[in-house]
């Protein structure tokens, strides 16, 4: 995704027999409609994956051991992959995390953060998290 | 790099927006992770991220390490503020954070109440405790967080992060941007799921050409796909989770349901044939065997002879009904067998891996040895 914006121009409207009356509410909500179209939302959900990928590659390039300060090899960077596991908290994180670089699961539901309502849920308790993080230890 | 304050162990924010970093190098591997949201409204972070997340973290440390902690009321690590100038400022109000920490103690006391094997998850986090870092999608550099090289060593790093861009526009939108777009699939895709939206852009859905109309019935023709491997069409499945107990869809189950009576199945969703003939519903009209040699387990379920209904219904109401039934499932099996002992136990449901799971779960932990024999 080269860019992050989109322009106004691809936003269609779909109504072509929009009454002459149209109310500012009725033009609102066919813009609305328009801009939260399949494809704004699929190109928008790819440009957040685009940033979560950089994230990741840049955590990578970021911490490389003392031991090997010269170039990493592409198997060397697979593996290093390794120290930075991307996981999704389901099922919206998904999304945002392309195939091939998605490493688990987590379900951390926000209504267990909302005001007045905190919680610990001891029905998710995301063990497998812990298992991902310190995958290095074993 | 700022390096954390020495005061708190856990609670000092700290951050640093950059651009890409140029190498720094450590001298140890690092134990870390990156956790992916999203949110949909205006704010920065959905709540997963800056407040159960951080709860959670907060019990997981205090009881894998009580003793790096001086009090759990003031260990929960929250997200600064990324809006202020401040570096002390916090994305959460001083009171809420007030009021989460007050109720850090009780929750810490329902986890060690689980009596989980504490010692393994120890060993996994290589004895090291949590330490949270934020990040969101910004723009237009990369905001990248800030993580000190000797956190590495004292640490594992959990980066909490938002994909979405915080948008100040209007209806959640700017220049086509949707925020947190993903938000609320169900509502929107048509049945495409994340992994489905993945194979679309594999796909070309993202080509600049292509319109909404054709994108559409490319999602749902990856949907479609995508739905039709999840079942063989016209070969059913069965899992034998142990031996003797199956798990799987009614309808693959023919085989099993037609042998010589020593099963006992276990159906999940659905009425019981009682109680369809008692609400009229069967077709027929005729005589129903399974209800004549019915035999009442005395938990109010008819059961025809090695027939067990549980009378879930499907879908999220059916898992929160089937919580308030796991207590009855012990005695409503062994009833069951005991009246006419089974060699093998067949569990169904809608889908074949949804409540039956939950049951045959249940099934392992009462009546089957570690080994997976059953008693």
């Amino acid at each position: 995704m080269s860019s992050n914006h989109f322009a106004l121009s691809n936003v269609q409207f779909h109504d072509p027999a929009a009454p002459s009356s149209a109310t500012i509410y009725n033009t609102l909500k066919l813009l609305k409609r328009d801009i939260l179209s399949l494809r704004n939302r699929l190109r928008s959900i790819a440009t957040d994956a685009a940033y979560v990928v950089e994230l990741q590659d840049s955590l990578i390039a970021s911490a490389q051991p003392v031991a090997s300060p010269r170039l990493v090899s592409a198997e060397t960077a697979a593996q290093k992959r390794g120290t930075w596991p991307l996981i999704a908290n389901e099922r919206n994180g998904s999304w945002y995390i392309p195939r091939e670089r998605k490493r688990g699961s987590a379900y951390f539901k926000s209504t267990d953060g909302h005001q007045g309502q905190w919680g610990f849920s001891l029905r998710r308790l995301n063990l497998g998290v812990l298992d991902l993080l310190g995958e290095c230890n074993w | 790099m700022i390096s954390p304050s020495k005061e708190h162990k856990f609670s000092s924010p700290e951050f640093l927006y950059r651009s890409f970093p140029s190498n720094s190098v450590t001298n140890t591997t690092h134990y870390s992770a990156i956790l992916v949201d999203s949110t949909r409204t205006g704010k920065i972070f959905p709540d997963a991220l800056s407040k159960t997340v951080p709860i959670w973290t907060a019990i997981i440390n205090a009881a894998l390490f009580p003793t790096s902690i001086t009090s759990i009321t003031t260990s929960l690590q929250t997200p600064p503020s990324f809006s202020s100038t401040d570096p002390a400022a916090t994305y959460l109000s001083p009171s809420e954070i007030s009021s989460i920490s007050s109720r850090l103690p009780q929750f810490l006391a329902s986890l060690h109440n689980l009596s989980l094997p504490l010692d393994v998850f120890h060993a996994r986090l290589g004895a090291k405790p949590i330490k949270l870092v934020w990040a969101v999608h910004g723009s237009p550099h990369i905001i990248l967080p800030a993580i000190a090289p000797e956190d590495f060593e004292s640490f594992n790093v959990l980066v909490l992060c938002s994909a979405s861009r915080r948008v100040r526009g209007v209806e959640t939108s700017e220049g086509g941007y949707v925020q947190g777009a993903a938000d609320d699939a169900e509502g929107w895709s048509g049945g495409l799921s994340g992994e489905g939206f993945w194979e679309v852009v594999r796909r070309g859905g993202l080509e600049e050409e292509l319109g909404e109309s054709d994108l559409r019935v490319l999602a749902e023709d990856v949907t479609k796909k995508l739905r039709g491997s999840e079942r063989h069409e016209g070969e059913g499945w069965v899992v034998e989770v142990a031996e003797g107990l199956f798990v799987g869809r009614m309808e693959d189950m023919q085989s099993e349901r037609n042998s010589d009576g020593k099963v006992l199945m276990v159906v999940c969703n659905g009425i019981s044939p009682s109680e369809r003939k008692g609400k009229g519903k069967l077709a027929n009209g005729a005589e129903d065997i399974h209800d004549e040699k019915s035999v009442d387990g005395g938990n109010g379920l008819h059961q025809p002879r090695n027939q067990v209904y549980l009378e879930l219904p499907t879908g999220k109401l059916g898992s929160r009904a089937l919580r308030k039934k796991l207590p009855q499932i012990g005695s409503i099996i062994r009833t069951a067998l005991e009246k006419d002992i089974a060699r093998q136990i067949l569990i169904t449901c809608e889908t074949g891996k949804d409540l039956s799971v939950g049951v045959a779960l249940t099934v392992l932990c009462l009546f089957y040895t570690k080994e997976g024999k059953s008693h």
